[in-house]
C-alpha cells in the first residue's frame, strides 16, 4: 500500500495539467480520507441560466477556410460543455478574484500594485 | 524566433502567407534568399499543400532550414484574429479599445468554442485544455474590441 501510494504521488509531481493534477487528487482520496474535503474544487451548481443567441441550427459564420468546407451548425445549447457558459461571466471571474484562495486574486494584486509603481515612476506626467 | 543562421545548425523561419498565393518578393523572397533556399521552391510545395484551403486565408507558417539549405516546414491554422473578424463580419478590427469606445463587432460562444477546436488541433496546443483555448480566444476578441455574446 505504502509502494502504490509513492507511485501515485510520483506522477502527481511529473504532470503539469490541472485536468491531471485533479484526477491524482482523486485517486490520492482513497489513500488519505482527511483531505477528502479539499480534494475537489467546492463550487456551487447552479442552473445555467444563458441563453445561447445561436439557437440550435444556425449557421456559425466565419469558421470554415477550406474550399469544399461549410461553416458548421450550432448544437443545441446542452450539447456544448458546462464550462462554455461559464468562461464569459464577469460574475464568476469576479468572484475568484474577490476569493483570497485563488490564484487570479493574488494575479489581479500583483497587476495592480505594478500599475501603480509605474505610475509613480512615470516621469512623463 | 530566429533569424540568426548559425552553420552548421538548422535555423527557424516564421512566416505569415496566403494559402496558395506565394512568392512575392518582400515577404517570402528574401527572408528564405538569406538563408539560401530558393523561393520558387517553397513556393510550389506551399502552394501545393494549401490547395484545399480557401485562396488568401492567412496561414502560419514555420520553416526549418538545415545547414545543407534543404528545408521543411510545418503549416498552422490561420490566426485567432483572422477567425473573429470573419466571424464578426468585420474588415479590420477597432482601433480604439476601452469603457470609453463601443465594441465594433459581435460573436457568439459557440463561434468562439468552434474556433477552439481548430486551434486544437494545432501542434503547439497540445498540453492547453480547450476551456483554455477558448479563454484566450476571447482575450483577443477583447482587444479588437469585438464583443463575445452567449
Amino acid at each position: 500500500m505504502l509502494k502504490s501510494f509513492t507511485s501515485t504521488a510520483f506522477n502527481g509531481f511529473r504532470t503539469v495539467s490541472a485536468q491531471q493534477t485533479r484526477c491524482i487528487q482523486v485517486s490520492a482520496r482513497s489513500f488519505n480520507v482527511a483531505r477528502d474535503e479539499s480534494a475537489a474544487p467546492v463550487a456551487p451548481k447552479a442552473k445555467r441560466t444563458v441563453v445561447s443567441s445561436a439557437p440550435e441550427g444556425t449557421v456559425l459564420k466565419g469558421i470554415n477556410y477550406m474550399k469544399d468546407g461549410k461553416d458548421p451548425l450550432a448544437l443545441a445549447d446542452d450539447a456544448y460543455p458546462e464550462w462554455l457558459w461559464e468562461i464569459n461571466d464577469p460574475e464568476i471571474r469576479n468572484a475568484r478574484i474577490a476569493d483570497p484562495l485563488d490564484r487570479k486574486h493574488h494575479k489581479e494584486a500583483r497587476r495592480q500594485a505594478i500599475k501603480a509603481e509605474n505610475f509613480i515612476r512615470d516621469k512623463k506626467t | 524566433m530566429s533569424k540568426k543562421a548559425p552553420a552548421a545548425a538548422a535555423s527557424l523561419l516564421r512566416l505569415v502567407v496566403p494559402a496558395g498565393k506565394a512568392t512575392p518578393s518582400p515577404p517570402i523572397g528574401p527572408a528564405l534568399g538569406q538563408r539560401g533556399v530558393k523561393s520558387m521552391d517553397f513556393c510550389k510545395q506551399f502552394n501545393d499543400r494549401t490547395k484545399n484551403v480557401d485562396a488568401g486565408t492567412p496561414l502560419p507558417v514555420i520553416i526549418t532550414v538545415k545547414g545543407d539549405r534543404t528545408f521543411t516546414f510545418v503549416t498552422k491554422s490561420p490566426p485567432t484574429s483572422f477567425f473573429l473578424k470573419r466571424a464578426a463580419g468585420l474588415e479590420k478590427g477597432a482601433t480604439n479599445i476601452g469603457k470609453d469606445h463601443p465594441f465594433v463587432g459581435k460573436v457568439n460562444l459557440k463561434q468562439v468554442y468552434e474556433i477552439g477546436k481548430i486551434k486544437q488541433a494545432d501542434d503547439g496546443m497540445g498540453h492547453l485544455s480547450l476551456k483554455g483555448i477558448c479563454a484566450g480566444i476571447i482575450g483577443s476578441a477583447r482587444s479588437m474590441g469585438i464583443e463575445v455574446v452567449a
